[in-house]
């Protein structure tokens, strides 16, 4: 579809978006028409909230008994409560060569940072603790976690100033970032995913070992999912994976078919490590893509 | 197989184009920066020997198609049964060039078409044997030796040309036999190319043509390729252009007739344009009847001398009838000399004197819009001393005798056109007239022998009456309308009785009116010039006829008749040759001749029987020809002459019918088809089908592999 015969779909339709300089204004568009979509939306009001009673054992704080049971059953229970505020968010995002590309007006990487900008946003309102990790063959920048509101800024300007670039090698940076993240957080892995489908595997695997809530948002441009093209193409291939010429139409089926394939592997290994995979078009608006996310993942209130 | 245009066997060449467009195509592609490149690299590698073989053959059948393009662009050739001929022997080649051939289909002559076919076959067959060219009419190209000079024959082919006057096949069948005759051996081959129409075809077994066609289909097996259009077209032509009524003279108007036949069975709408000197003078709107339809129209003739006028219809199927000519030669006045043979002091009482009113009723030079005659009456001392080439006709009234010179001057006189009228009284004398003007020379002055005088009563002979139904002729066609008139109130006398069995019918004489007893009337003779004998006076010494007044009527229309005669000898058929005399001072001096067509030659002219002369015997092409030096100018028409049946097709049933024994075959080449040699090929066994169908499967084929590829 050509820019003449685009209709937008809203304040977050990646056509309007791009027409917004400024990543920090993207995200507050987003965020404005994300909220608006919010609006009767029950998950406002995140307080602490009361879990369970326990029969209180030596060495426990007496600050916990709960004195009015003690009163009515003349026994000592102690209250237990869910932890619910300064959940440490870890937003991942690759900035490698393949996230360059674009068929359209937003790059996948474009693209990504909008999300990841977004949910930044959205988390540190909740007084979450949120931090960004920009990666490609190793970690090119890094924002640690805070609940400071002004850190909103540092990871903004973070995701504009990054130019993508390099290739993507996800196994030694994640076995780095597994050292360092605390347990039982949040990790929002937004990526194209174009790595080695074992290394992503065992980086899975290792993230929910630890407890970790892992969200993949799969980017991908339209044009790599449905390969429109007619003409003899030279395809140079980004991160020094070579060139290869051909005519688009021999192999266009065929391609498609791979790029099924690869989708369906990586839900699959999604589904197997209990990971939220969420596969975003470049060409979608964003905005439906997170009200999607956020309306299944809601109830558990972890975002 | 052979190819008939193996030249384009160099357009196989082109096979390496598909190569090259994949090497330029190669060269033009589109770049983009891929980020999926993986997922492709392993699309690519599962197809990739698919997808090479697939594009391999892909330009094989790329390839192959071209290949087999030049090959049917050298038009191949099969043997076919037709065109194997029967063996070794010689091949004769008779080319049909008559009229009819020039029927057009998509704007090409049938005859083009034959001819180009014809070369074909002599190249084809100077392969097996030596070859022999005879075409149906203008015999100087045909090659009447067999030989194995392809070149040559080719060109004689290249040389043919329409014949537009009738033909006759004898000739054509005639030499081709006595050829075969004397060739040596056996499975010879005669193929006719040829239309089939009637005209030329319909002759009986037993008739020249039929005979000689027998002898030829003896000696070897007939080919004919019949040539004809498929359907009958729609077609009209001139039959004649003629100056019908009065004489032309300057300034006056004369009628000229243009006979145009509708030979199809509808009416047809048309245009008859007369141009006279090669501006448009009329164009008259005429919707033609099936059959003959006759269109006049008056013109005037300002210009003294020689004039050309030509008439054209809308060009149709077949152009070679569609215009005609004619050269007039317009006197300032027609100048007669009449030479009294009966002088008297009375009035009217001269031999010359009824015969000077009827050419100038009023005594007036001219009247009218009538013709201008000059009539200069002389007597016959004068008559000895006067020059008589500047007239158009003479006039012998009752002559006794003419002295030698004159003879001769007057034999001059009748072969450059000239025309003479004997009118026989009692003056003659008849022993000269029979061994001078009748007896001697090649062409006698006189048509007729004179027999004894008749004297019985007070009037020598009758009174005789005409017997009309003996009128033969247009000249005095006229008189019909007055037959009671003529036939009851005029009485004739006449002196002489012609001799028994006079005239001796022929071709150039003829009887054109009688008494009612049988003896002549008017006889005329017709050579180069004409001569009338009137078997009766001038004055009304003998007869009431000059007192009368279908007397003026009966003069003028001869006056008129022979001064066509004079125009007819400017006119002729195509075919014929063509005859200029040229003045002596001119005869030493070359001459240009432009033919129709507009040639120039230079010729010299040939002195014989006293005269300086042009001939041009082979005047095939239609139109003017024109003859040329200083003021001298002379021109000459030759029309074309159709017939009847021209477009009538004989069948080949009849024709097989009708010589059972020959080993003839036909075969038809559709006229409709556009290329000669595509029509070849066909008739060589259907050749450039199977390569179209070829063609056809490599296309689909390619286009099958397109669509596999694309899965």
């Amino acid at each position: 579809m050509t820019e003449t015969e685009h209709t937008p779909q809203g304040p977050l339709d990646p056509q309007v978006l791009a027409k917004v300089s400024g990543l920090k204004f993207r995200v507050k568009k987003i965020v404005e028409g994300f909220i608006a979509g919010l609006h009767r939306s029950p998950y406002h009001g995140f307080s602490v909230e009361f879990a369970q009673h326990r029969q209180y054992n030596p060495g426990d704080d007496i600050r916990y008994i709960d004195w009015k049971v003690f009163g009515r059953s003349d026994r000592f229970f102690i209250k237990e409560y869910e932890e619910e505020t300064n959940m440490t968010a870890t937003v991942l995002v690759d900035c490698s060569e393949s996230m360059d590309y674009s068929s359209g007006s937003l790059s996948k990487y474009d693209y990504g940072a909008c999300i990841a900008g977004t949910l930044a946003y959205l988390l540190l309102n909740q007084q979450d603790s949120v931090g960004i990790t920009l990666f490609d063959n190793s970690v090119r920048t890094e924002v640690a976690p805070s609940t400071n509101p002004g850190i909103l800024k540092n990871i903004i300007d973070v995701l504009e100033q990054t130019q993508p670039q390099g290739e993507t090698k996800i196994k030694g940076v994640f076995l780095k970032l597994l050292s360092t993240l605390k347990r039982n957080g949040v990790v929002v892995l937004i990526s194209d995913f174009f790595v080695d489908p074992e290394a992503l595997d065992t980086a899975l695997k290792h993230f929910s070992s630890r407890g970790h809530t892992v969200f993949l948002f799969h980017v991908l441009d339209k044009a790599e999912l449905e390969f429109p093209f007619d003409n003899l193409t030279l395809f140079r291939g980004l991160e020094h994976e070579g060139d290869l010429m051909l005519d688009p139409n021999t192999v266009k089926k065929a391609y498609v078919r791979e790029m099924k394939a690869f989708l369906r592997d990586l839900r699959k290994t999604a589904i197997q490590k209990g990971v939220h995979y969420y596969l975003m078009d470049t060409s979608k608006p964003l905005g439906i893509a997170l009200s999607s996310i956020l309306s299944t993942h809601g109830g558990r209130r972890k975002v | 197989m052979t190819f008939l245009s193996p030249l384009w066997l160099l357009a196989a060449g082109a096979g390496i184009v598909p190569v090259l467009i994949h090497l330029i195509f190669r060269r033009r592609y589109v770049q983009i920066d891929w980020a999926a490149i993986r997922f492709l690299r392993n699309a690519f590698r599962k197809k990739k020997k698919r997808l090479a073989v697939q594009h391999l053959l892909l330009m094989f059948l790329r390839i192959l198609f071209l290949l087999v393009m030049a090959v049917i662009c050298a038009v191949p050739v099969f043997k076919s049964r037709f065109f194997r001929g029967t063996g070794t022997g010689v091949t004769v080649i008779i080319l049909d060039n008559s009229y009819s051939t020039g029927m057009q289909t998509d704007s090409v002559a049938s005859f083009t078409r034959a001819r180009r076919l014809a070369v074909a076959v002599a190249e084809k067959a100077s392969r097996q044997g030596r070859i022999v060219f005879i075409p149906f009419a203008a015999g100087e190209h045909a090659v009447e030796k067999s030989t194995f000079d392809l070149p040559y024959i080719r060109r004689m082919i290249q040389q043919t040309e329409i014949c537009f006057n009738h033909i006759s096949p004898h000739t054509a069948f005639e030499a081709g036999s006595q050829i075969l005759e004397e060739e040596k051996g056996d499975g010879h081959t005669v193929y006719v190319i040829t239309d089939l129409q009637k005209i030329t075809w319909d002759f009986p077994p037993e008739s020249l043509s039929g005979i000689s066609f027998r002898r030829l289909a003896e000696k070897g097996a007939i080919r004919i390729i019949d040539m004809s259009p498929v359907q009958k077209k729609a077609n009209c032509g001139i039959q004649s252009l003629d100056l019908t009524g009065r004489i032309p003279t300057q300034g006056k108007y004369a009628e000229a007739t243009v006979l145009i036949r509708n030979y199809s069975d509808t009416v047809i709408d048309n245009h008859v344009c007369f141009r006279l000197e090669g501006g448009t003078y009329a164009k008259i709107p005429v919707s033609l009847k099936p059959g003959l339809n006759p269109v006049s129209t008056d013109i005037r003739f300002n210009r003294p001398g020689l004039n050309r006028l030509e008439a054209c219809l809308d060009e149709d199927v077949l152009p070679g009838d569609n215009r005609s000519w004619v050269v007039v030669d317009v006197p300032s006045a027609v100048e007669i000399l009449a030479v009294n043979g009966e002088t008297s002091v009375e009035p009217m009482k001269d031999e010359t004197d009824f015969f000077k009113k009827a050419m100038n009723p009023r005594g007036r030079f001219s009247v009218g819009d009538d013709i201008a005659i000059n009539v200069t009456d002389v007597n016959e001392i004068v008559f000895r001393s006067r020059e008589i080439s500047g007239y158009d006709i003479i006039v012998l009234a009752n002559v006794m005798r003419i002295t030698e010179q004159k003879i001769q001057n007057i034999s001059s006189f009748l072969a450059e056109g000239g025309s003479l009228v004997i009118s026989a009284g009692d003056m003659i004398d008849r022993r000269f007239y029979n061994s001078s003007l009748y007896g001697s020379g090649k062409h006698p002055l006189l048509p007729v022998r004179l027999g004894q005088a008749v004297l019985t009563g007070s009037k020598h002979t009758g009174p005789q009456k005409l017997d009309l139904n003996s009128l033969r002729g247009i000249p005095l066609a006229f008189m019909k309308d007055f037959r009671e008139a003529i036939t009851e109130h005029i009485s004739f006398y006449t002196y002489f009785r012609i001799q028994e069995g006079m005239p001796k019918e022929q071709e150039h004489t003829q009887t054109i009116l009688r008494f009612r007893d049988g003896t002549p009337a008017v006889v005329i003779s017709r050579e180069k010039g004409l001569v009338c004998f009137l078997n009766f006076t001038l004055d009304e010494d003998w007869t009431d006829f000059p007192s009368h007044p279908l007397y003026l009527p009966f003069m003028r229309e001869l006056v008129n008749y022979c001064m066509k005669q004079k125009a007819r000898n400017l006119n002729g058929f195509a075919g014929e040759p063509v005859s200029v005399d040229v003045p002596a001072e001119l005869g030493e001096l070359e001459l240009k001749v432009i033919d129709p067509d507009g040639s120039v030659d230079h010729v010299v002219p040939l002195f014989h029987d006293s005269r300086y002369t042009i001939s041009r015997e082979s005047a095939y092409t239609p139109g003017v020809y024109c003859v040329q030096q200083g003021d001298f100018l002379a021109y000459r028409a030759r029309n074309p002459r159709p017939e009847e049946g021209d477009l009538e097709k004989i069948s080949r049933e009849m024709l097989t019918k009708r010589f059972p024994q020959a080993d003839m075959r036909f075969i038809h080449i559709d006229a409709a088809d556009a290329s000669l040699k595509a029509e070849y090929t066909e008739a060589a066994g259907g050749g450039w089908r199977l390569f179209a169908l070829i063609a056809c499967i490599i296309s689909v084929l390619e286009y099958c592999l397109a669509w596999i590829s694309s899965k």
